[in-house]
């Protein structure tokens, strides 16, 4: 079974995306903010991580995706980054991050899904 | 000098360039010239070869003079260059010299022409030599990094792949697409190891093969092997059909002495081969030709080792060997005729003993074999081989390969010693000959890679005796040599002198000082340019020259330092513990090379020093009057050009003090000036400023003075310093002016009467006009075609800080402080283009604001269809862009907000509707999340529209009424109460009611975000007291005013939270997501607070609590 780390500081957010992953499917791990994201990316070395960016605490998401990224014992680990952000330039800051894919709220849990069963494929 | 010139002009004005030409004959040069004033007649001109100087106009229309100049020193960057102008602006003259004329002339002076042009034409002499010197030195470097590169290769790369390596280093030098390097070998057959990639690949040949034998050598690259030279050419080649076409190709034969071992040649080259890639072919030739022949010679030697060897093992397949047996029974002993007929006898001969044998075998041999043949008899072993040596007839020794076995009977004692006997002798021979072919090759490549330590010095080092010394090191290493020195030959070519000096540990006590002539071995050396050695020194006729106290000196060796054919130094070693032999003599040779390129190298780099410093005392000669005085204003020091301009000699002139040459009013200025430079802060910069003084001969003329302060170590003034200029012509030129457009607006007067028919009448209207100009609102700056200010209204006049009086008639380089706005200017008058339409940004010169503006420029055309100037309008649109960035900030943030509560809405819905294995209980839950969520969008669209009302200058339509505060907040509570559960809720009202007049709801909105934030950031509960009352007036004329209060027991703010709390989209705490919120509530309470003619004050302290309390006026009506 894979294991799937969900980040987002909205535990709304953090259900949906639950809900339309099915729990039977994958493993799930929750984290509120940035540094708790690398934290257990590094403990559990999961599968995929769905990343919000806009987060508190220390470092927000697309820094947590770079150290993530940036992490040679998480070179399996892909990213996909979901965010309410969608200026001029983000579209290519996310790339440079290192994020395998990026999705914008509000989004659609079904194309969600088949974003999620095309990056695992990979 | 040459004193015929051949001048280009690029100048729009013919009788400026008359003038020009005539300030020049009349200084006796004899002048062609021809004038130019667009492009392409520029371009044009600039094809021809014999321009001796160039003259650019400042301004011409139709050519920018920067690009008229850019395009000059490109194309012709030898030629030299004056810009003449009748700009008289010192950031135009720094601008143009800076892009690359030499010099500048006024065209309102043109008596400095012909000295401007005499220093220009002799400062680009001095360049061009300049630059000849350093691409030299270029190219001397350049060589001798290839070699360097070639030898590495060599010396590194294996066999088969060095051919490739070094072809791949030509065809990158000389830029080459197709090449070929090959050997030539014993069936004189050019063999090809390296060819470039694909070259037969591509070729539609039959019998493809990289070897060609000397029969079907042919075209030009065959000529080049069969007749030993170069050959080239820069026309298609004749190949056969279906070869690849070559349209260029140089060939180039590698020889050693004087025999042909090899070929390179490049081919299809993009341009023409020149004779510079002829020569570094054939210098990569020559260099490569030793290293390439003792590669040749090993690899000959190792095939005909392969041969030999071949040879040997067929001797022993034709039973070819000698037998021998003794036989212990008998104690006989056997030799065979072949035994014998390789020792040089007949059968009969030699008697079958064993003392015929053993007398024969070498005397260092003998024990040997008798040894293995004792061992093999004892029955330590039963067979045995071994080499030895054993004499021929002829008193030589063979090598022999000795093989033997033993016989024993049952009990073990031996009966039978039998063998064989080949003879190795051939085969030690070629191994000798191999390990002496190895040292060879070894002493070959230390030979080189010492040659490579001392070209490394020439690349690293600059200084010729940090060179020369590490050369002199290398040559001792290399040869062995343990004293020497390296000279140089004295200027007059008579003595020689010593760099340094190695003695080698032993004594001398010669004087150092004394000097060397040249003669003796070293005098030969210098007259042949030829390496020389004596290893017989003590004894030679040389010593007759070796002073007293001189180190003795076993053995000399000299090797010359020949610059341009010319011996100009040398290196000496000496003192080697054997004898110098012909490799030393090559090794030095290499170092004598070596050590000339070094010193070629610092002369050239010398030369180039010493020509820096002619420029910069060129360049210190001026034409104007520099001078210093004391503070008390008398005359210290002036340069020579006093006299031209005031008639008196330096020595004359200095000691007299200002008063002596000027009248009062003017001495009264320049007293004004140097009272104030005193009273300036040190290093204040110089002053320039315009009076007329008097010459010797009583003359008045008008100068300009341009002073510095000059002061001591504690900063205190100690005296003046400045250069004052002849401004005669300049001023003739400015009253002309003036006089023109005096002569001009009295003709345009007169015009306009006649057509008008009353003077007064036309003064009305025009008046009128500039009073309409003066009073709109944009800036309007009017410029004619040599960009100078003609008109400013009083809005650009505030926009520039500039005064119209003060900008009149000057350039707009002196009238437009910003960059943008001038160039546009000139932009348009130069492309000749309707106009432009731009923003930039302008710093407001009082209170330093940065302000937008957009400024557009338009043509006005004359009456021929050319331009007579740019109307230029600006306006300020600092709100108009600001309000932009506003927008846009407040649509993306917008944007942003509203994407939180739809990602939920969007989501969970999407699930409810696709999926149907979803428990009624979390169907329920979802519901939940998708109408808070949709409440929450609600009442941050309601929020947006009201903050956009505000933002957009629409603000509220407030409907007040009178109405009871107590009321009003007793309406509200208990929504919160049902809410808040975790709170407690106190309210301390003031008895009396109090009427208010203001707009209910608004009011209502401002007390419900008061409440939901108390309730919002105290989540662990706590007391939320609400006070109400009357404040006194604090000044007399203030009214007392209501006040209502809310507290709280939360988490509070930080002062610098505190001083966002009024932002749009500010969340106190933002990290904290447990809160939602817009961050726009806020806001909105303060743009109601406000249009109530209230006001609102915080106070929180972090962990406390937070307190808002809103005042607004009691009976505000």
């Amino acid at each position: 079974m894979k294991t799937v780390l969900i980040v987002d500081d909205q535990p709304e957010v953090r259900e949906l995306v639950k809900v339309a992953l099915s729990i039977e499917d994958f493993t799930m791990l929750e984290a509120t903010n940035g540094d708790e994201a690398v934290r257990l990316a590094r403990m559990n070395r999961p599968d995929l991580i769905i990343m919000d960016l806009m987060m508190p605490g220390n470092i927000d998401g697309l820094q947590a995706t770079k150290l993530i990224k940036g992490d040679a014992r998480l070179t399996n680990c892909k990213v996909i980054i979901l965010t309410a952000r969608n200026q001029k330039g983000d579209e290519e800051e996310f790339v440079k991050s290192g994020a395998d894919d990026y999705f914008f709220k509000p989004f659609s849990p079904l194309e969600l899904i088949d974003k999620v069963d095309e990056i695992l494929e990979k | 000098m040459n004193a015929h010139l051949n001048i280009l002009f690029i100048e729009d004005s013919e009788s400026d360039a008359l003038l020009f030409e005539r300030e020049m004959k009349k200084n006796g040069f004899v002048v062609d010239s021809t004038r130019v004033q667009t492009r392409e007649e520029l371009d044009d001109a600039l094809r021809q070869d014999d321009w001796n100087l160039i003259v650019i106009d400042y301004v011409v229309p139709g050519l920018n003079g920067l690009d008229a100049l850019k395009i000059c020193t490109e194309k012709k960057p030898f030629v030299p260059i004056i810009s003449m102008s009748g700009i008289v602006d010192e950031n135009v003259i720094v601008e143009t010299l800076q892009s690359g004329a030499y010099d500048y002339v006024l065209k309102s002076n043109f008596r400095r022409v012909s000295h401007a042009v005499r220093r220009a034409i002799e400062n680009a002499e001095i360049r061009k030599k300049n630059a000849w010197n350093e691409a030299e030195n270029v190219r001397l470097h350049r060589e001798l990094a290839l070699k360097y590169e070639i030898a590495d290769i060599c010396l590194s790369t294996p066999e088969k792949d060095m051919y490739s390596a070094v072809l791949n280093v030509v065809l990158h030098e000389l830029d080459s697409p197709l090449g070929v390097f090959g050997y030539v070998n014993d069936r004189n057959t050019l063999v090809c190891p390296s060819m470039t990639f694909d070259v037969w690949e591509r070729c539609q040949i039959p019998n493809k093969t990289n070897e060609f034998p000397q029969r079907i050598w042919g075209g030009i690259w065959g000529k080049a092997l069969i007749e030993k030279r170069v050959t080239m050419t820069n026309e298609p080649c004749k190949v056969p059909q279906g070869h690849l076409p070559i349209t260029r190709s140089l060939n180039v034969p590698v020889l050693y002495k004087g025999e042909r071992i090899g070929l390179f040649m490049v081919a299809n080259k993009t341009t023409d081969y020149t004779e510079n890639d002829t020569l570094l072919l054939k210098m990569i030739a020559n260099h490569i030709s030793p290293i390439l022949q003792s590669r040749l010679e090993m690899a000959r030697e190792l095939y005909r080792r392969k041969r030999a060897e071949n040879r040997f093992a067929l001797a022993i397949e034709g039973a070819n060997d000698g037998v021998w047996d003794w036989d212990m029974r008998t104690e006989e002993m056997y030799f065979s005729p072949r035994w014998k007929e390789m020792i040089g006898y007949r059968d009969e001969e030699l008697e079958n003993r064993l003392e015929v044998w053993e007398e024969r075998i070498h005397p260092q041999d003998l024990e040997h074999v008798r040894g293995m043949i004792r061992s093999c008899l004892y029955g330590e072993r039963d067979s045995f081989s071994l080499e030895y040596r054993i004499r021929h007839k002829n008193g030589d020794y063979r090598w022999i390969l000795i093989c033997g076995a033993c016989k024993r009977n049952e009990t073990g004692k031996p009966v039978l010693l039998a063998g064989s006997h080949t003879d190795i002798t051939e085969k030690k021979l070629a191994a000798e000959e191999r390990d002496r072919l190895y040292k060879e090759a070894e002493q070959k490549a230390s030979e080189t890679s010492s040659l490579l330590d001392g070209a490394k010095a020439v690349l690293e080092e600059d200084e010729f005796i940090v060179i020369a010394r590490r050369l002199f090191d290398a040559g001792c290493r290399n040869t062995g040599a343990t004293s020497g020195y390296v000279a140089l030959l004295s200027d007059d070519g008579q003595e020689n002198e010593v760099l340094f000096l190695e003695s080698g540990g032993l004594p001398c006590s010669v004087n150092p000082d004394l000097p060397m002539p040249v003669r003796g071995l070293r005098g030969q050396v210098y007259a042949s340019g030829k390496v020389a050695f004596d290893n017989n020194f003590q004894n030679s006729k040389w010593m007759e020259f070796l002073p007293e106290g001189h180190v003795q000196l076993k053995n000399v060796l000299f090797a010359p330092l020949n610059v341009e054919g010319r011996t100009v130094g040398i290196m000496g070693l000496a003192n080697k513990p054997t004898d110098f032999t012909d490799q030393d003599l090559h090794i030095a040779e290499g170092f004598g090379e070596l050590a000339a390129i070094a010193l070629k190298n610092t002369r050239i780099r010398e030369a180039l020093r010493q020509s820096e410093e002619k420029h910069r005392l060129l360049a210190e000669n001026t034409a104007d009057v520099i001078w210093m005085m004391g503070l008390d204003a008398t005359f210290t020091y002036v340069n020579p050009a006093i006299e031209k301009f005031f008639g008196y000699s330096p020595e004359e002139f200095i000691g007299t003090n200002i008063s002596n040459h000027s009248d009062d009013k003017n001495l009264q200025i320049m007293l004004e000036v140097i009272q104030e430079c005193i009273a300036q802060e040190p290093n204040f910069e110089a002053v320039t400023f315009e009076v007329e003084m008097i010459r010797k001969d009583g003359e008045t003329i008008p100068v300009e003075i341009m002073g510095k302060i000059l002061t001591d170590e504690d900063g205190q003034p100690v005296a003046l310093q400045g250069v004052t200029r002849d401004i005669t012509e300049r001023k003739k030129a400015e009253r002309a002016l003036i006089d023109y457009k005096e002569h001009l607006e009295k003709e345009v007067k007169e015009r306009t009467a006649d057509l008008r028919n009353a003077l007064n009448q036309a003064e009305e209207s025009h008046e009128r006009i500039d009073t309409i100009l003066k009073s709109v609102a944009d800036g309007l700056i009017v410029t004619d075609r040599h960009n100078h200010v003609l008109l400013m209204n009083r809005a650009a006049e505030d926009i520039l800080g500039i005064r119209f009086s003060e900008a009149v008639s000057r350039s707009i380089e002196y009238a437009i402080e910003d960059k943008t706005l001038r160039e546009k200017i000139m932009y348009t008058l130069g492309k000749q283009q309707t106009g432009y339409e731009f923003d930039f940004t302008h710093e407001d010169p009082v209170n330093r604001t940065k302000k937008t503006m957009r400024g557009r420029t338009s043509v006005v055309p004359d009456r021929q269809g050319g331009i007579s100037g740019i109307v230029t309008i600006i306006q300020d649109v600092t709100k108009e862009r600001e309000i932009d960035r506003m927008k846009t900030e407040f649509i993306s943030t917008a944007a942003h907000e509203l994407r939180t509560p739809l990602t939920s809405i969007r989501g969970f819905s999407e699930i409810l509707l696709v999926r149907d294995d979803i428990p009624e209980e979390s169907r329920k839950k979802y519901l939940g999340y998708i109408n808070k969520q949709s409440v929450g969008l609600a009442n941050i669209i309601n929020d947006l529209l009201d903050i956009s009302r505000i933002e957009s200058g629409i603000g509220f339509a407030l409907h007040k009424e009178l109405c009871d505060g107590r009321q009003a907040i007793e309406a509200i509570l208990p929504q919160f109460q049902e809410i808040g559960k975790k709170h407690v809720f106190v309210v301390q009202m003031c008895e009396e009611p109090i009427t208010l007049y203001v707009d209910h709801d608004k009011m209502g909105q401002v007390l419900t975000n008061l409440l939901s934030n108390s309730v919002k950031y105290s989540p662990k509960g706590g007391t939320i007291t609400i006070k109400t009352g009357i404040e006194d007036a604090k000044k007399d004329n203030d009214r007392p005013s209501f006040f209502i209060s809310v507290q709280d027991e939360g988490m509070g703010m930080t002062q610098e939270q505190v001083e966002h709390i009024y932002d749009k989209f500010y969340r106190a705490d933002a990290s904290n997501t447990a809160i939602e919120g817009t961050g726009l509530g806020m806001s909105i309470v303060k743009h109601i607070v406000e249009a109530h003619d209230g006001r609102i004050d915080i106070s929180s302290q972090k962990g406390k609590g937070t307190t808002v309390t809103v005042f607004l006026p009691l009976n505000g009506k």
